[in-house]
């Protein structure tokens, strides 16, 4: 007879069992069920051993054991005869201990030999393990609430888990896992059946604020009952069946074993157990691969246990959780009508803690909190007349100048009708005369409203109306339009005596600006902010050292608040940082002639000196920064470089009055991002989840906030005001800060996400909603949805329009940083089940290019090769190369490709026709113009459009095909020339000098265009070129409209980086050897012939000319050029007192602007540079 | 992320104002916080912002109205 009775499937529980008992075997077993029960008194062993054989003979299940099947499936082998050993040693046979076997994952190990290992992704360990019990008089009063609605306990068990859970994660809809029992009733003898049926089954609760907490347990109860039909089901079958992974990390057991209470509890002794005999207690110990387990178990007193995994949930967190657990369980015995969102989940102890403690003194010592503007000036300019108020290169002024120049503008402002809250529009360049502007406006009681000087004239003009400013003081002649009286700062001041204060009641609630910033709505939001909450903001206590603040934010942002108003409201200097961008070094300079102590820089920038010269703060008392998510690296080198220099990071939104957070760096050695710290002085900030309750430390909520600072609204937009500064329960009013942030041990706040779509790019604020409607403006877009990847915006749209028309069109009322970098044309937008734009499931900007199919076999594969270059899915036949991010290496590839096939293009072609249908037809046509394969002297790179053409000079390799990076950006409209080195075309020739080169270069270009206005640019050695042959021309008594330098410096040896240019180039044909030009040579003749665009010929004459320009570069001595330069400095890998912008000084009689492009010498006309540098271009051509 | 409690398109909302005559989006179900009271509703969100739109003509508070107009 065979050793077994049966070969049975596994139940659901089983495999899951089994599972994870495979799944480890060194790991401690952690299904080790077992109870213990202790007997005290004369124990008869044979009648113990007689009574565990009967049991284990009755149920089959007992003498299971488990194995793995050839094919990979585990079943149950049910033995017919299993000896139970009672004694004091180990059990070594199937059957195990006196436990419910299905559990015995021990046992389940013991029969398994090496075979298939699942794998999975977490490891049980031992769970750590806390305790409650309710008194017998909640246990009572909870029974009776449920009892009185036909509620179970296990009911309220998972209700009350759900919201724990629910305020654990900031989620109102979730999902754990809850145990049945898995006897279902229509199986007979169901109930009577010794073993593990049990099964764990997701449990999914959705939570409705207003809902009571009767109505969730009613709510739930039904839900679950209907689902019973389906409880013996596995939860891989669920998974399977909904298509979901993991479904929970969670779960709650109700353990209504049929234990005799009353025996465990002592009380009978005599009623089952033999004489003589004393069961002493009984412990039990399980566990669990879940973070939270909670089993509840029934009695006169409830009792709970939270088994938690130590290293996801801490034995202080599972502590608190169980607190809060107790206090729901309480919440719904006393009143089960109370709305979810009346409940407060906080003990007392937490919420003092919360909402007071980590918020600071409600009313703290705000000096001056009834104070203006000008009176808390006037108080310093009294105080100390004649300290330094303003200072910058070359200029110094006195409280006393300050306040009499201010004084005299403030008349002038109030004859123009400026009474308090009138707006006035600022457009002025960062000069001394920022500082005196905005006083004398607050003077007047007006609200300055600072415009940005990139916006479009459209833009300009818009906030010009929106805020009806019936006058604009500026220093430009303005060039948009605009009703508004305007003030030049820029003419002379008359010599008569200062008057005096003007005498205008400005009350301290008065408006004392408006600053514009995106908004959802489609339509920027002018966020009004008041006289007092810039009081408050200076008054704060952590300036102290705020003594001397330079002055280099635009004026337009909100750090020009801090950079202004709180150096010059606390008896200190505003330090004015000269004109344009400035990059690391800049500031290092400005550190030291300045004796700064106090700077704001964005994270960004922060980021950039971090990297470059971290050095630079340490003679600052302190450097704020903010603004984006902060690098830990980059603070961590800061705080290791400038060891006595405070780091302070501060966070904050407009609405709130520039910072309404700040948080002390001290050590940065904690993983992840720094948080952005505690409420400022008098602001306060609250953590709160969807009900409007505040969270615990941990779980992400939404940021409020609610104080001195807070804005008055959106200047004229009250409903919009409305639903982002709303009632606070705490008081007053408070605003919506749509961040996603979480509360720390420590009370210090961490930022997490934002709540909306708002995103920032290179600091900018940013709503793609604004985006979205200014392009559903063009009347070629049917649908449009903007989103950001990889910090580029791009635009998907559905409709008639070309990208680049599209990009212009936008670029016509949107500052540049909101133009979209792409435009991918689609069919139709992805939509999500309920009918919204699916974001996720819009494709990248790689997949998407949407032109028509090819219709030729030459189409095909040039539409082929495109995408193979391009690293797309597909490419229509109508799409332009450099509209899809082609560049110049991607033309060789192209080329060197299409000749393998069989297809003849040049290069040239490529520029010339971009699309693959073009070149297809060139294929058909008798005569073609090759050109000279792309090596000519002058090549067009877009010969057609109605502007005056940009003409671009060679950098030392003398190729100009790096300027093809240029054209997706400049425009259809902008035609585009590149001169390239005579050497490529004649090999033996060898340019003199920079200057016969220029002269060379004139010939040609007068040809394409006999007279000015020119428009030059040139990249490292192309720069001296270019600014050789605009001081020709000038000469010659033309007009230069724009000279362009690119990293381009006089007197200096060409960057060998040039070599990387060469080696870059070659790359694209799989050579990375170092660049000499043997080996280049070598390798090219051991790749045979297919490259024909970059044939030996080519390469050597490049390396020469490179050799060449090196030598000719160092000879050139550059003479004066009449005009201004548009200077690109290239800010990575600058070092200290290398050469910068201002080495062009003695070479340039106009003004030299610099603009920083974060990137290498070498690599500028890559994608990301190449877009600021056409943007710096087009507005210069604008 | 459960959704922020004042961007429910579906919800019912009340419009509130203060003693100021500053106004606030706020839902039906959430306890109404002290110094401030029903403007109007319960009704849409749109309804209540246009009924906000409509009647926050001016958006000082009163109290500086008070003050600068003695």
């Amino acid at each position: 007879m065979s050793q077994l009775e049966d070969i049975l499937p596994l139940s659901p529980l089983q495999q899951g069992l089994f599972f994870h008992a495979v799944f480890d075997e060194a790991a401690p077993d952690v299904y080790t069920a077992q109870l213990v029960l202790e007997l005290e008194g004369a124990l008869d062993v044979p009648a113990l051993r007689d009574a565990a054989c009967r049991l284990v003979h009755r149920h089959a299940n007992l003498r299971a054991s488990f194995r793995q099947r050839a094919g990979g499936d585990p079943v149950q082998l049910v033995h017919r005869r299993a000896e139970i050993p009672v004694g004091f040693h180990q059990p070594s046979h199937p059957a195990g201990r006196l436990v419910d076997t299905a559990a015995g994952g021990r046992a389940v190990r013991a029969v398994l030999g090496p075979g298939a290992r699942p794998r999975a992704a977490r490891t049980p360990v031992n769970p750590g393990c806390v305790r409650a019990r309710l008194d017998e008089d909640l246990t009572g009063r909870l029974a009776s609430v449920l009892r009185a609605r036909s509620l179970t306990l296990n009911t309220a068990v998972q209700g009350v888990w759900a919201l724990l859970l629910a305020q654990l994660t900031g989620r109102d809809d979730v999902v754990f896992g809850g145990t049945v029992s898995g006897r279902p009733p229509e199986l007979p003898g169901a109930e009577r059946m010794i073993g593990l049926f049990i099964n764990t089954l997701p449990v999914r609760v959705r939570l409705h604020p207003a809902e009571t907490l009767a109505g969730l347990l009613e709510r739930l109860q039904a839900e679950q009952s209907e689902l019973f039909a389906h409880h013996h089901l596995g939860l891989s079958d669920i998974q399977r069946a909904c298509g979901l992974g993991r479904l929970f990390d969670t779960m709650t057991v109700l353990e209504n074993y049929p234990l005799d209470t009353a025996i465990l509890n002592g009380r009978s002794m005599e009623a089952g157990v033999e004489a003589g005999l004393r069961l002493a207690g009984a412990s039990g110990s399980d566990a669990t691969h879940y973070p939270l387990a909670l089993a509840v178990v029934p009695g006169e007193r409830l009792s709970l246990r939270l088994d938690h995994r130590p290293d996801v949930v801490p034995h202080a967190e599972a502590v608190r959780l169980l607190d809060r657990l107790v206090l729901l369980l309480g919440a719904v015995a006393a009143d089960p009508e109370l709305p979810l969102a009346r409940l407060d989940p906080l003990s007392a102890d937490e919420l003092v803690r919360i909402l007071d403690e980590w918020n600071g003194p409600e009313s703290p010592p705000v000096p001056g909190a009834a104070a203006t503007i000008a009176s808390a000036f006037a108080e310093r300019a009294r105080r100390a007349p004649d300290a330094e108020a303003v200072v910058g290169d070359g200029f110094s002024l006195s409280y006393a100048e300050l306040d009499g120049r201010a004084n005299r503008l403030a008349h002038r402002l109030i004859g123009l009708g400026v009474r308090p809250e009138t707006p006035v529009a600022v457009l002025l360049d960062r000069s001394a005369d920022v500082v005196v502007t905005t006083l004398a406006i607050a003077k007047a009681g007006g609200a300055y409203v600072p415009i940005h000087h990139s916006y479009p004239p459209d833009r300009m003009s818009w906030v010009m109306a929106d805020t009806g400013a019936p006058v604009l003081v500026t220093d430009r002649t303005p060039g948009f339009e605009h009703a508004a009286e305007v003030v030049r700062v820029d003419e002379p001041v008359p010599a008569d005596p200062a008057p005096p204060e003007p005498r205008v009641e400005v009350h301290p609630e008065h408006l004392a600006y408006v600053i514009y910033t995106s908004g959802s709505t489609g339509t920027p939001k002018g966020v009004a902010v008041r006289q007092c909450d810039v009081v408050a903001l200076a008054a704060d206590r952590r300036w102290e050292w705020h003594r001397r603040v330079l002055m280099h934010s635009p004026h337009a942002f909100d750090a020009s608040t801090y950079e202004i108003w709180v150096p010059l409201l606390r008896g200190g200097t505003v330090v004015v940082a000269p004109p344009g961008d400035l990059g690391p070094d800049a500031f290092a300079g400005l550190v030291a002639r300045h004796r700064l102590t106090a700077l704001f820089i964005t994270t960004a920038l922060f980021n950039l000196v971090a990297e470059e010269a971290p050095g630079t703060f340490a003679p600052l008392a302190e450097v704020l920064t903010g603004g984006e998510a902060a690098s830990a690296a980059a603070m961590r080198r800061v705080r290791a470089a400038c060891p006595q220099t405070l780091l302070g990071h501060v966070y904050g939104p407009t609405e709130a009055t520039t910072y309404a957070t700040y948080h002390p760096v001290s050590t940065v050695s904690r993983a992840g991002t720094p948080p952005i710290g505690r409420a400022m002085d008098g602001m306060r900030a609250y953590v709160l989840d969807g009900f409007l309750r505040p969270v615990p430390p941990g779980a992400p909520g939404e940021l409020y906030l609610a104080g001195a600072g807070l804005a008055r609204g959106y200047l004229g937009r009250p409903a919009l005001t409305a639903e982002r500064f709303v009632a606070c329960p705490y008081g007053g009013r408070m605003y919506r800060t749509g961040d996603v942030v979480r509360w720390s041990a420590d009370g210090e706040l961490e930022y997490l996400a934002r709540a909306d779509r708002q995103v920032k790019i290179r600091g900018f604020r940013i709503e793609p909603a604004e985006i979205e409607a200014a392009l559903a403006g063009h009347p070629g877009v049917v649908q449009v949805a903007v989103t950001v990847r990889d910090r580029r915006l791009l635009a998907y749209v559905v409709g008639t329009v070309a990208a680049e028309e599209l990009r212009r069109f936008a670029g016509r009322t949107l500052p540049e940083y909101m133009v979209p970098s792409s435009v991918i044309g689609l069919d139709a937008l992805p939509l999500t089940p309920n009918g919204k734009v699916d974001r996720a499931a819009l494709p990248s900007a790689l997949a998407a290019a949407v032109g028509r199919d090819p219709r030729t076999p030459e189409e095909e594969s040039l539409c082929r090769l495109f995408a193979q270059v391009l690293g797309l899915e597909r490419v229509g036949a109508d799409d332009g190369f450099f509209d899809l991010g082609g560049d110049s290496i991607g033309v060789i590839r192209l080329v060197s490709l299409a000749a393998r096939e069989g297809l003849v293009i040049s290069p040239r072609e490529v520029f010339a026709r971009q699309t693959a249908e073009a070149l297809a037809r060139a294929q058909g046509e008798s005569t073609r113009d090759l050109g000279e394969g792309g090596l000519e002297m002058l090549l067009p790179l877009r010969a057609s459009g109605s502007r005056p053409p940009l003409f671009c000079v060679h950098p030392g390799a003398g190729l100009g095909w790096p300027y093809a990076g240029l054209l997706r950006h400049l425009g259809p409209d902008q035609p585009l020339y590149a001169f390239q080195a005579r050497v490529l075309a004649e090999p033996d020739y060898v340019a003199p000098s920079i200057e016969a080169m220029a002269l060379d270069y004139l010939e040609r270009l007068l040809q394409v265009r006999p007279h000015g206005p020119y428009r030059l640019a040139g990249w490292s050695m192309g720069g001296l070129i270019a600014h050789a042959m605009a001081v020709e021309l000038r000469e010659r008594g033309e007009e230069v409209a724009l000279l362009a330098l690119l990293d381009s410096y006089p007197g200096q040896e060409i960057n060998s980086d040039e070599r990387d240019v060469l080696v870059e180039l070659l790359s694209a044909i799989d050579y990375d050897g170092p660049g000499e030009i043997g080996d280049v040579v070598e390798f090219l003749r051991e790749q045979g012939g297919p490259y024909a665009t970059l044939d030996e010929r080519t390469l050597t004459a490049v390396y020469r000319n490179y050799r060449n320009g090196v030598k000719i570069s160092e000879e050139y001595a550059p003479r004066m050029f009449e005009g201004d330069v548009l200077f690109v400095t290239a800010a990575h890998g600058h070092e200290e007192g290398g050469p910068t912008a201002a080495d062009w000084k003695p070479y340039v009689t106009g003004a030299i602007h610099d603009h920083q492009v974060a990137c290498d010498h070498a690599n500028m006309l890559s994608p990301g540079p190449v877009a600021e540098i056409a943007a710096l271009l087009r507005e210069d051509t604008e | 992320m459960s959704s922020n409690p004042f961007e429910d398109p579906e919800g019912v909302y009340l419009a509130l104002i203060n003693d100021e005559g500053q106004y606030s989006l706020w839902p039906a179900w959430s306890e109404i916080p002290a110094g401030w009271t029903v403007a109007f509703g319960e009704d849409s969100r749109q309804a209540c912002l246009d009924h906000i739109e409509a009647n926050w003509t001016d958006m000082r508070p009163n109290s500086l109205i008070r003050a600068t107009e003695q």
